[in-house]
């Protein structure tokens, strides 16, 4: 699937006019507009894992499974979301799994211990997403602390906060709202995935429809000419990372209503999977690239598989082991795809080059995570 | 890529680095055509000629970081070197000193000047730092520099990496020793020791050249000076024959002594748009200039002597440090770059890929980037309103393209530039500062930038240009000031524009009250 991803991309290029590639590349025409679609490969590749293990296992497609699988990707998806907007910018986000942990925890701990109303302990745990985000905003815009040293260390230190608040004893008897909110079913949906559409359909919007989403693509890619064409560029990042720090917030609500308990263990590694469905939505890693559509396939591609090989009875190390590979297409894919992009342009486009003796001589690449 | 250069018979002139038939081409515009030119051993060869001239590109084409045009020759004594190969350059015993240091900031000096190399290989795998000590220490004599071996390159200050840089290409034993401006960032008394380590590498049977813009300089080394104009050789003279005047001339060109431009005079001088007044920032000023209304102020000045830097200090992108600036009247002090643009001021930069376009991103979205607050309602962005907006700006500038959909990335170089010119004009501003305008565009579309330079000054933009082509600035301004060192050494009305009174001003030749 990514295969063809790349491939696109490559195409993407060429059809600019006065490329020498011509014939072959009208005939294909209609279909070849079709799979220019960046999320194109990944979105094919959704539809043809569901067609097969369906299959393979008509036990696939039951509604039970599917209710599962839609709930696993509120979860995730949901922190895609929040990581990928960061991950637009070129920087990263590695706290989200300790994040939901730790707001999970002290909405529950406020819930159980104080009583407090929990209408406020949701409210509570969003904020605390929000705050870290803005924390993590601040240390990288002002202090240029780079975002993955930075979020690195909340990984580590909201997961152990997480385990300290009880000794890493689990909170039960909280407040059955919780699960109202993770169980309930509209027609069938459960409701977090209704939540997740909401985020996502958010998300969509600032980043397709308002100058702010524009503006966040163009610190992604390319941050200089961002800045001189007046943008803030700061309170770009900055909003980044809250809204990734906020979704994991929104997440943490989700986690405890679905286990029931306040959980300090929870969210472990969830930042990884996160960030792959992200790359595998075709976010790329240097900024500036990738849509919402791309990371809820990518994620969605990423719940599939693992709930495949779950149904299928595959040995759950090898989960892991298709995790890992299926983000390994996708990076190398991305790199592809960059790189077809920049060979093709002094091929296809001969004037291109004429960027005068300075700039070609010292044409090194630009300081893009800078 | 690369068309290796075997099969081609030498002759003769085995002692120095030559060059056969060298050419470079970039798109239409070639930048250096070269016949042949030797650079004998023992001998130190100076070469001048004004920014642009393709100094840059024939050091390049040497060091193997440039690949020449197929079917020259680039030979060390007889012996062909494949060309645009670093790799290649270095083993034929080529060395660079280039302007810019390219040391490793966080290892040892010693590190650095070894970097590569395998002092006291004899222990095989593991690092021996005692001869890397040694071997440095001995480099760093020769060009009598007194600094520890074992800091860090990042502690030391310019000067001192410049001389390490010298070490460095010294210890590669080169048969032929490149010093690109090795005096500008260097005091007098380091450039005197610059100077006698190039003249020893020739006396010791070293070919050696000398490139800088300060020509006594040159004098003082070379025994030999080399002019290049507009990418060709015009002129190769023993330095006895090299005096200022006759070296400027030749930069210059005889036929463009008289400069001829276009006539803009004879508008009556309305109240100044934009001032600045002992405006200061780290590396400029104080410089006080203005603009009116429907002016071009041209800025003119050598490499490294603030002309981008004044233009990003105007623009917020660099913090001013003292001064003031007013603009239409009302005082004007931006803390940022989006100050600056709210108000109606607007900036091309000089680096197009680097700091003005999104290559990736359609034309859409470079013509809307710096006004996407300004065609949103309430915050949203409607495409329909962008896409016109978009396809208007750019369309008004002449850019051709096959839609506003393709990539900025996938158009020419002057095309990509009408699209930023149709960026900033969508933003309507009242100060457009514009910083090398036409590099790396063709010659048609440089009269089309022209153009809309003019567009601009029609439409009562006040407009500062920054310009490395004397002919570029003389064409378009009303009035050019002259930077040296951060600072305007002279202000030319547009009857005393010459490109010998500019080069003199600018390269500090002579002061001239």
């Amino acid at each position: 699937m990514t295969r063809s991803q790349a491939g696109t991309s490559h195409g993407d290029r060429q059809d600019v006019p006065g490329t020498q590639e011509s014939g072959p590349a009208v005939r294909r025409g209609r279909l070849r507009a079709i799979v220019d679609i960046p999320e194109f490969g990944v979105v094919a590749a959704c539809v043809l894992v569901f067609v097969i293990v369906t299959i393979l296992q008509p036990r696939f497609a039951d509604a039970a499974n599917l209710q599962v699988i839609g709930l696993d990707l509120s979860n995730y998806g949901i922190l895609a979301i929040g990581v990928g907007i960061v991950i637009l910018t070129s920087g990263i986000d590695l706290s989200v799994g300790s994040v939901v942990a730790l707001c999970s925890m002290v909405s529950a701990y406020l819930n159980v211990n104080y009583n407090v109303p929990v209408g406020l302990c949701i409210v509570a745990s969003i904020v605390i997403g929000l705050v870290i985000g803005y924390l993590h905003g601040w240390f990288i815009t002002r202090l240029d602390v780079p975002p993955f040293a930075i979020t690195l260390v909340t990984l580590t230190a909201a997961a152990g906060a997480a385990l300290a608040l009880t000794s890493g004893q689990p909170i039960s008897g909280v407040s059955f709202f919780y699960q109202t909110l993770a169980l309930t079913k509209v027609g069938g949906i459960p409701l977090p995935v209704i939540i997740f559409v909401v985020v996502a359909l958010a998300a969509w919007v600032l980043l397709e429809r308002t100058y702010i989403g524009r503006q966040i693509y163009a610190v992604g890619g390319n941050r200089e000419a961002a800045r001189l064409a007046g943008i803030p560029v700061r309170r770009r990042l900055m909003l980044t990372y809250i809204i990734s720090g906020g979704c994991a917030g929104l997440v943490a609500v989700l986690v405890i209503g679905r286990i029931g308990v306040g959980d300090p263990s929870v969210g472990s590694g969830w930042e990884l999977d996160a960030i792959a469905g992200a790359v595998i939505g075709g976010v790329s890693l240097y900024g500036g690239e990738g849509r919402i559509v791309g990371i809820v396939a990518g994620i969605l591609l990423l719940m599939l598989i693992n709930n495949a090989l779950i149904v299928l009875n595959v040995s759950p190390f090898f989960q892991q082991v298709a995790l890992g590979l299926v983000l390994g297409v996708a990076i190398v894919a991305d790199r592809i795809r960059a790189r077809a992009r920049g060979q093709a342009r002094p091929r296809g486009v001969p004037l291109f080059g004429a960027q005068g003796s300075k700039a070609g001589a010292k044409d090194t690449p630009a300081a893009g995570a800078g | 890529m690369t068309e290796p250069a075997n099969g081609r018979v030498t002759q003769g002139n085995a002692g120095g680095v030559s060059l056969r038939r060298v050419s470079k081409t970039y798109g239409l515009a070639t930048v250096l055509q070269v016949d042949e030119l030797i650079f004998r051993n023992g001998e130190v060869t100076g070469i001048v000629g004004e920014n642009g001239a393709g100094k840059s590109t024939m050091l390049g084409i040497l060091a193997g970081t440039v690949t020449p045009d197929p079917g020259g020759e680039v030979a060390v004594d007889g012996e062909p070197v494949h060309p645009g190969s670093p790799v290649a350059s270095q083993a034929a015993g080529v060395a660079m000193v280039s302007q810019e240091f390219p040391l490793v900031g966080q290892l040892s000096v010693a590190e650095n000047l070894t970097l590569g190399l395998r002092p006291g290989g004899g222990r095989g795998f593991f690092y021996d730092r005692k001869a890397v000590t040694a071997a440095a220490r001995g480099m760093l004599e020769r060009v009598e520099l007194d600094v520890d071996p074992d800091a860090p390159v990042s502690t030391l200050s310019i000067p001192a990496r410049q001389l390490l840089e010298v070490a460095k290409a010294l210890g590669r034993e080169p048969r032929l020793l490149i010093l690109d401006e090795p005096t500008s960032a260097l005091g007098p008394v380091e450039a005197g020791l610059v100077i006698r380590i190039a003249r020893e590498h020739a006396a010791n049977g070293g070919a050696v050249i000398f490139v800088g813009h300060r020509l006594e300089e040159v004098r003082e080394a070379a025994d030999r000076v080399v002019v290049l104009r507009n990418g060709r050789l015009v002129a190769d003279f023993p330095v006895a024959e090299a005096t200022d005047d006759r070296l400027i001339r030749e930069m210059v060109g005889r036929e463009h002594l008289a400069s001829v431009t276009a006539d803009h005079s004879g508008l009556a001088r309305p109240a100044p748009v934009f001032t600045a007044e002992e405006l200061t920032a780290e590396g400029l000023g104080p410089v006080s200039l203005s603009v009116s209304e429907g002016e071009v102020l041209g800025v003119a000045g050598l490499m490294g002597s603030g002309r981008s830097r004044l233009l990003h200090t105007l623009f917020g992108a660099i913090p001013a440090t003292g001064g003031s600036m007013t603009l239409t009247g009302a005082r004007y002090a931006p803390r940022s770059t989006g100050d600056a643009v709210a108000v109606g001021v607007a900036l091309v930069p000089e680096d197009r890929k680097q700091q003005s376009i999104l290559a990736a991103a359609p034309v859409r979205w470079n013509v809307t980037l710096a006004t996407l607050q300004k065609i949103s309602r309430s915050g949203f962005l409607f495409p329909k309103t962008e896409r016109d907006r978009a396809a208007e700006f750019a369309g008004r500038t002449g850019a051709r393209f096959a839609s506003i959909e393709q990539p900025i990335g996938s158009l020419s170089g002057g095309n990509q530039q009408r699209v930023i010119f149709g960026k900033w004009f969508a933003a309507q501003p009242k100060l457009l500062l514009l910083d090398e305008p036409t590099r790396g565009v063709d010659v048609g579309a440089k009269a089309e930038i022209y153009g809309l330079i003019d567009e601009a000054r029609a439409r009562g933009m006040a407009v500062i240009v920054a310009s490395s082509e004397l002919e570029e600035l003389f064409h378009l301004s009303d009035q050019i000031v002259v930077l040296r060192h951060g600072r305007i050494g002279r202000v030319l009305a547009k009857d005393q524009f010459s490109k010998e009174q500019v080069l003199l001003t600018a390269s500090g030749v002579k002061e001239i009250p």
